[in-house]
Order: C-alpha cells, then structure tokens, then sequence
C-alpha cells in the first residue's frame, strides 16, 4: 500500500512542481542567452575597455542575483508544496478519503514524507541545472563535467596516495566522513519534514485558527529541540569522562566523536517527530 | 448481536463546551437500510466521521463488525462524506483506478457501468463538472464497492429528484443480505421508501431507534409525518 500511496503522492506533488522546475530552467536559459547577447553587442558597439569592465561587472552582479532568486524560489517554493501537500491533503477535505483508506497512518505520512524528499532533492538538481544554464556554459559539456567529477575525485585521490600527501588511513577516516554527512543529510532532511508535519499535526487538534496553532506549535517544537540540544552539549561538556575520552582521543578519532553524537541527535529529532506525527493523527485525528 | 455491522455503545462527542452527541446507542445488522433522521445540527455527521475514525470520542466506543474504526475496519466500510473529499485536478477515470487500487472489493465494470447510466465521460475532470455531477461521480465510487458497511451522509442533498431516484435505486440494488446502509439525510419523504428502520437524532441524543413498518402499522403515520411531528419548531418532541 505504501507504494500506491507513493505512487499517487508523487503525481498529485508533480502536478505542482513540474511547472517551476520547467520555469526555473527556462528562466536561466533566458537569462543565460540574454547575457551572452549582451556581451556582444556592447563588444561591438563600445571597444572601449573601461567601459566593458563596467559592463562585465554589472553583468555578474545581475547573473549572481539571478541565480539567488531562481535557487530561492526553488526551495521556497518545493517546502511551501510540501507543507501544502500534507495540510490539504490529510487535513482538509481530501483527508476524508486519505483516512478513510484502508492503509495505515504511518504509511499515509511517510509516503508524504519519501516524496517531499525527493522533491527535494529534484530541486537540488535543477537548481545545479540551473546555475550551469544561467552561467551560459554549454549544457553538455556541462553535463559531461557533471558525470567527470566523480571520476576525476578517485583520480586526485589516487594521485594524493602516490604521492603520500594522503595515507590510506586517512582515506578511510574520509570515506567515513563523505558516508556520515550523506546520512546525516537525508536523516536531517526527514527530520525537517517531520518537524512540519508534527507541527501540523498537533495543530489539527485544536477546535479553530489550525493554522495558527500550526505555526506557534512549530516554534514550540523548535524551541524544544534547542534546549534538549545545549542541554545534552553541556551535559556532554560537563561529564569527566566523555571530556577525557574527547581531549586524550587521537584528533580524527575526536572529529568522529563530535559527528556520531550529532548523528544521533539528529535521529532523536527524526524519531521524536516521527512518533508525534503518527501518534496524534491516529489516536486524536479531529477532521471537524 | 453478533450479526451487528455497526454498533455504537455510549459514544459521547464534545466540540468543546457543546455536546455533540450524547451516550448514544444503538446496532444495525447486516441486511438493514438504516435512515438517521435529525435536523441540522442533531449530530448525523459526527456519529458517521466517529465511525469512520475521522473523530475520536469523547466516551463510548463504536464497533464495526467487532472492531473499533481502523484500517482493517476501512477496508469493509464504505463512506460518501457530506463534501467533495477528492482532488479536483482528477479525472473521471483516475479516481477509478485509484480506488480499485486501494480497495479490494472495489468493482471497475460496475462503476462504468453507472457512469454511463448516468452520461458522465470518465475522460472529464472533477473541476470542470456542476456540484450535482460530482457528487454522482463520488456516490458511484462507493456504490461500486462490495462493502460490508455504507455510511452515507447526505447522499441525495445536491442532486435533482431524477438522480435522486437513480441514487436510491442504485441503493437498493447494490447491497446485499449480509451488508448494512446507513444514510443520513434530512430529506425524508424522498428516502422513505427505501428505509428498513429510522433512527431520530435530536440535539445529540438518540430519541427514537424503530422499524419502518412498525411506524407505519402501529402508529399509523408515514416516517415523514413522525418526522415533523417530532422536530416541529416550538414544540417539544
């Protein structure tokens, strides 16, 4: 059933975001083709140099704005249909049918969950997309250098060896690294998602202004997970031991430390706004 | 009792100071048409989302087939809600095929069937369609079930009285002997003649549970009459 409800989230977000990816990517072509004829005709019209630094100036400031504006918009635009996904389709009217599924409610949420994720990352690609289009660069020899880093990462790697800048225990501690921050990433992502759809979630139960509740509920969680934060750090700080086993830890060794406990703070959140989520709309869904 | 499709046991509903609905009991079998009858307001809407877990009560409990409201029971009920509870952007034929995704006893030919009896183009978008259209495309998707219970709350409120009368019949043929209906609706005269038993809502208690028959032969009146006997406005019931 998961996969259904994935299935049929996936087409209802799409709906939404096919539009703004396609705009965001027309949008830099514009502004990509604009440019370059800019060049040229102020080349041709004005040979004189100072003049063209001027030109040339103006013209990556209003290329960089460009891409903070397209890159902006994408997001913004990606989290505010995720939100809206979930509030419309789980609790207004559509939410009669979603609850009325025989499905059960942690599949309803995480099939939300998976594809806002995934909107997510899409956004983060085309957003790349974007930038190489923006940047007038040709697309495929954009997309070749795009599909060489990967490559040309193993090969400076293995040059770096060869030459014993690297050894390979520190290869290793890196690879650690590269897969602990990639989980961290997703974890941390899902965590964002929940935190909404908590938020929401608590928010629902309240007779009149949802929306509001929704909002201030969402700042109670924030404030919430700032204080279990510090007041695990100091914790953290103020045990002899862990601060002994921290100061005398070879410093690779200290660096892994200060990840893994933020690796699992970022699993409680995940999993505190999982349970909320999941809890509240089972045992106190108030579709009034 | 063990025939009992749906079964409601003091079930209490606050929305907060006001009693939504209050220590209400009652059991419909399988095979039974079921009217609950009550003005605005008496409580028909809330009883049918308790059921259906879109609430949860305040006190009591509500059995379906033995169980309370969750996923196993949604599979066996088949609820039209007092609203459009579908995307608008959806066509005709994507909501059939969803709900033959989702639901097991959910027959495609049978819907198709119905849609054209009723000459709507399952090509067409829900947004495009009048209200009264719409609320047939959604009466179609429950109907097309082989459900073991159908909650429907106002299922003839938005149409005209022809479709009204395709909907009834279309009641009346879909269930079977071991199926129960319960449909919420204020407009008695047109439903009467399809119901089994009644159950009067007032204010958010039960006032009468009783066979249509029984209404009929003993006290000699028509459900509508007893209807407006009881609600009257200015008077006590």
């Amino acid at each position: 059933m998961l996969f259904k409800l994935i299935k049929y989230e996936w087409r209802a977000m799409m709906r939404s975001l096919l539009p703004v990816y396609i705009a965001a990517l027309a949008l830099s072509v514009i502004i990509g083709l604009g440019s370059e004829l800019d060049i040229f005709t102020r080349l041709s019209a004005m040979p004189g140099l100072g003049f063209l630094e001027v030109v040339l100036t103006l013209l990556q400031v209003v290329l960089v704005i460009a891409y903070v504006v397209i890159i902006v918009a994408l997001f913004v635009i990606s989290t505010i249909v995720s939100v809206q996904r979930f509030y419309k389709g789980l609790l207004r009217d559509e939410g009669y049918l979603m609850f009325t599924l025989p499905v059960k409610v942690w599949e309803l949420t995480l099939s939300k969950a998976i594809v806002s994720f995934l909107a997510g990352f899409i956004s983060i690609i085309v957003a790349i997309f974007a930038i190489g289009l923006l940047s007038a660069v040709d697309l495929f020899e954009f997309i070749l250098a795009i599909f060489q880093i990967p490559g040309q990462l193993i090969g400076a790697v293995n040059e770096a060896l060869l030459r014993g800048t690297i050894t390979p225990a520190d290869l290793t501690n890196l690879t650690i690294f590269a897969i602990e921050f990639i989980l961290m990433a997703i974890i941390s992502a899902f965590a964002g998602i929940y935190q909404f759809y908590a938020a929401m979630a608590l928010g629902q139960m309240s007779r009149k202004h949802k929306v509001l509740f929704s909002v201030l509920w969402y700042i109670g969680i924030n404030i919430i997970a700032s204080i279990v934060f510090y007041a695990a750090l100091f914790l953290g700080a103020g045990t002899v031991s862990i601060m002994g086993a921290f100061a005398t830890a070879h410093p690779m060794i200290a660096v892994h430390m200060v990840v893994g406990a933020m690796f699992i703070y970022c699993v409680i959140n995940l999993a505190a706004f999982i349970l909320v989520t999941n809890v509240v709309l089972k045992q106190r869904l108030n579709l009034e | 009792m063990a025939n009992d499709i749906l079964s409601l046991d003091r079930l209490t509903k606050r929305f907060g100071k006001k009693c939504a609905l209050e220590d209400v009991s009652f059991s419909i079998s399988g095979g039974r048409i079921v009217g609950l009858l009550g003005p605005n307001g008496s409580g028909k809407t809330t009883l049918i989302k308790l059921a259906n877990g879109l609430l949860h009560p305040d006190g009591g409990a509500v059995y379906i087939d033995g169980q309370r409201p969750s996923e196993k029971t949604k599979a066996i009920v088949s609820y039209l809600p007092d609203r459009m509870y579908v995307a608008d952007w959806m066509k005709v034929s994507d909501l059939v095929r969803m709900f033959a995704d989702f639901y097991q006893d959910f027959d495609k030919e049978k819907a198709f069937s119905m849609l054209r009896s009723l000459d709507i183009s399952e090509a067409d978008r829900m947004k495009t369609m009048s209200k009264g259209t719409k609320e047939k495309v959604q009466l179609v998707l429950v109907m097309s079930r082989e459900a073991m219970l159908y909650l429907l709350d106002e299922p003839i409120g938005g149409v005209d009285p022809a479709a009204r009368d395709f909907i009834l019949r279309t009641i009346l043929t879909n269930y079977s002997p071991e199926s129960a209906v319960l449909i919420s609706t204020h407009l008695i005269s047109d439903v009467e003649k399809v119901l089994d038993e009644v159950i009067f809502l007032k204010e958010g208690r039960l006032i009468r549970h009783e066979n249509v028959d029984h209404i009929r032969e003993q006290e000699g009146k028509s459900v509508d009459q007893l209807f407006r006997e009881i609600f009257a406005i200015g008077t006590e019931g």
